[in-house]
């Protein structure tokens, strides 16, 4: 029994197949510290029907230097699926870091890059057909301030090319050791915007690219 | 330092070793069964003589026979449409260069009109930007336009996927493109850039005549030095078009208020610039100019010689004023005639597959 346990772990180790990896596990929470969402729900007097937005190129830091970077590191994060809500990450063993550090959004070369497939695959909705490129960040839901017919707010926050480039980096710091959870404090973003003046953004400008970097400020490590 | 396997027992590493032959003998036959099906899979992309290399990269998308003919079905079926009445083909006949005759302005999903001139299609693989603004980046991403457009196909990808999942036929023609029934926007959207990449015209008498197989007449050529010396700065060979934007003087249409490419970044400097289409097979593209307001070429000359609007946008190249003499004219067409390449008008490789969806007829 022995012997045969030892084989197969010398099969394993020369196939290149061993676990190498301790996955760092990372999940998404809609909220801050103080109170978690799930979707559709209430805050206040907005009702936020969707929450979907682009992770990419997930580096972990240690000392503000980066320690790991995750290879083709796109994903979306979608609060209506939860099956998007949670991953392992590849990352080796013994990895010691204190910081995790992403871009909110798809990179300029990627947007000019033609059809990508899995998270990519344009066909998940977030990708824009009258002008090419990725929406990054999209929020949809009802606020009374809206002075619409059905007080509806749609902000569909994409655009990789300058002027109104709205890729964003996120550096947030982690705890060492513990799986990796970061939550968006979507109320304390969506109180920054004043609904009764913008309240529809469906393509690249600058008001997209001021929504971007105040929604990258709301992420943090839980 | 110790190896992984030095402490194995003598039966164990027989019995590895067995296992390494084994490994190595099917990883062998594997990859030859691979690079077999993958030379019979690929198809060369043939660049013309003398043509630049493609924009489009073909390694991204290497070409397949299944995967071009899949890209055809799809551009002929309307499935694409949110009813299944409209289909590429129906803004894109190819007998009219891949463009909608007679019709200045196309109509989609229940007799919508739109704003422009459907244009004609042909050599994409060395387009740089689509649509009449640039606002499709990419070959791949250019059918998400038409399909979504609430007054052409006014469907989404999403709907369109899960109806050709549901389909007869498509399962299968996904499975002979890419090995497995997978229908996904990627797949989806490649299938239909390989069908547009295969759009090639370079058989017209022009191109005969660089190849010094035919010579033009001497009023051809008489044309063909008035086009150099007047048109080909942006209507550049072999393409006859410099993948640019540009403000070629027409005056904004009151109705439309069209402003082109500045819609698109909403900066002033890119007011009324639209692209600058390719002038292959221009004899069948009818109706001109990006809200199809010419007809007939001679008008088109004419707006070159007479019409120009003199905006701040205006191209540099037709800041002077370009004059022509009556035979100038007649002599630039009858260059300009020598552009139809009626081998691609009528090549029945970009036709309906009718033997996709009806099967092959017994004759």
């Amino acid at each position: 029994m022995m012997r045969m346990l030892m084989v197969l772990l010398a099969a394993c180790v020369s196939l290149g197949c061993a676990a190498q990896s301790r996955p760092v596990r990372v999940t998404y929470v809609l909220g801050g510290g103080n109170e978690q969402f799930v979707l559709p729900t209430r805050i206040g007097n907005k009702r936020i029907d969707l929450v979907r937005f682009y992770v990419s190129s997930v580096e972990l830091m240690r000392g503000g230097k980066p320690v790991w970077k995750e290879p083709g590191s796109y994903h979306l994060v979608d609060f209506t699926d939860s099956g998007t809500l949670a991953y392992k990450m590849k990352t080796p063993e013994h990895i010691h870091f204190d910081r995790i550090r992403f871009h909110l959004g798809i990179d300029s070369a990627t947007n000019v890059s033609g059809a990508m497939g899995g998270d990519l695959d344009p066909a998940k909705g977030m990708y824009w057909a009258w002008q090419s490129g990725y929406i990054n960040f999209k929020i949809e839901g009802t606020s009374p301030d809206v002075p619409s017919a059905k007080h509806e707010f749609t902000f569909h926050l994409g655009g990789y090319a300058a002027p109104n480039a709205t890729l964003q980096t996120v550096d947030i710091a982690v705890r060492e050791g513990k799986d990796i959870v970061i939550g968006l404090d979507v109320a304390t973003f969506l109180a920054s915007i004043e609904m009764d003046k913008v309240y529809h953004i469906m393509s690249p400008c600058a008001e997209a690219v001021t929504l971007s970097a105040k929604a990258a400020k709301c992420f943090s490590a839980l | 330092m110790r190896r992984g396997r030095d402490p194995i027992s003598k039966g164990g590493k027989m019995f590895f070793g067995a296992m390494r032959k084994w490994a190595v003998l099917v990883s062998c036959v594997a990859a030859m069964l691979l690079s077999m099906k993958k030379e019979k899979a690929s198809l060369q992309f043939k660049v013309p003589d003398g043509w630049p290399r493609p924009v489009y990269n073909l390694q991204n998308n290497p070409l397949k026979k299944e995967t071009i003919l899949l890209g055809r079905a799809l551009f002929h079926d309307p499935i694409l449409s949110e009813d299944s009445t409209i289909s590429c083909t129906s803004c894109h006949l190819q007998y009219t260069a891949f463009s909608h005759v007679d019709h200045a302005l196309s109509h989609g999903i229940n007799d919508s009109i739109g704003t422009r001139n459907s244009p004609t299609l042909a050599n994409l693989a060395w387009s740089t930007t689509f649509m009449w603004d640039g606002a499709v980046n990419h070959l791949d991403m250019q059918p998400l336009a038409p399909i979504a457009h609430p007054a052409e196909m006014a469907s989404d990808i999403s709907v369109v996927l899960m109806k050709l999942r549901r389909s007869q036929h498509y399962p299968q023609l996904f499975r002979d493109a890419y090995g497995d029934t997978g229908i996904t926007g990627e797949r989806f959207l490649k299938a239909m850039s390989q069908f547009m990449v295969s759009i090639v015209s370079a058989g017209s008498k022009y191109d005969e005549v660089q190849a010094g197989k035919a010579t033009f007449s001497e009023q051809e050529q008489k044309g063909y030095r008035i086009f150099k010396q007047h048109c080909a700065a942006c209507h550049t060979e072999p393409l006859f078009t410099n993948n640019t934007l540009a403000n070629n003087g027409l005056t904004m249409d009151s109705v439309l208020r069209d402003t082109g490419r500045m819609k698109i970044t909403g900066r002033g400097e890119d007011s009324l610039l639209f692209k600058v289409p390719t002038l292959r097979n221009v004899e069948y593209s009818y109706p001109y100019m990006h809200d199809g307001r010419f007809e007939r070429l001679q008008e088109v000359i004419e707006h070159y010689t007479t019409g120009i609007v003199h905006g701040p946008t205006l191209s540099p190249e037709l800041q002077k004023k370009i004059s022509l003499s009556a035979n100038d004219k007649v002599d630039l067409l009858a260059f300009l005639l020598t552009l139809t390449d009626r081998e691609f008008l009528y090549d029945t490789s970009y036709s309906f597959p009718r033997f996709v969806f009806f099967g092959q007829a017994k004759d």
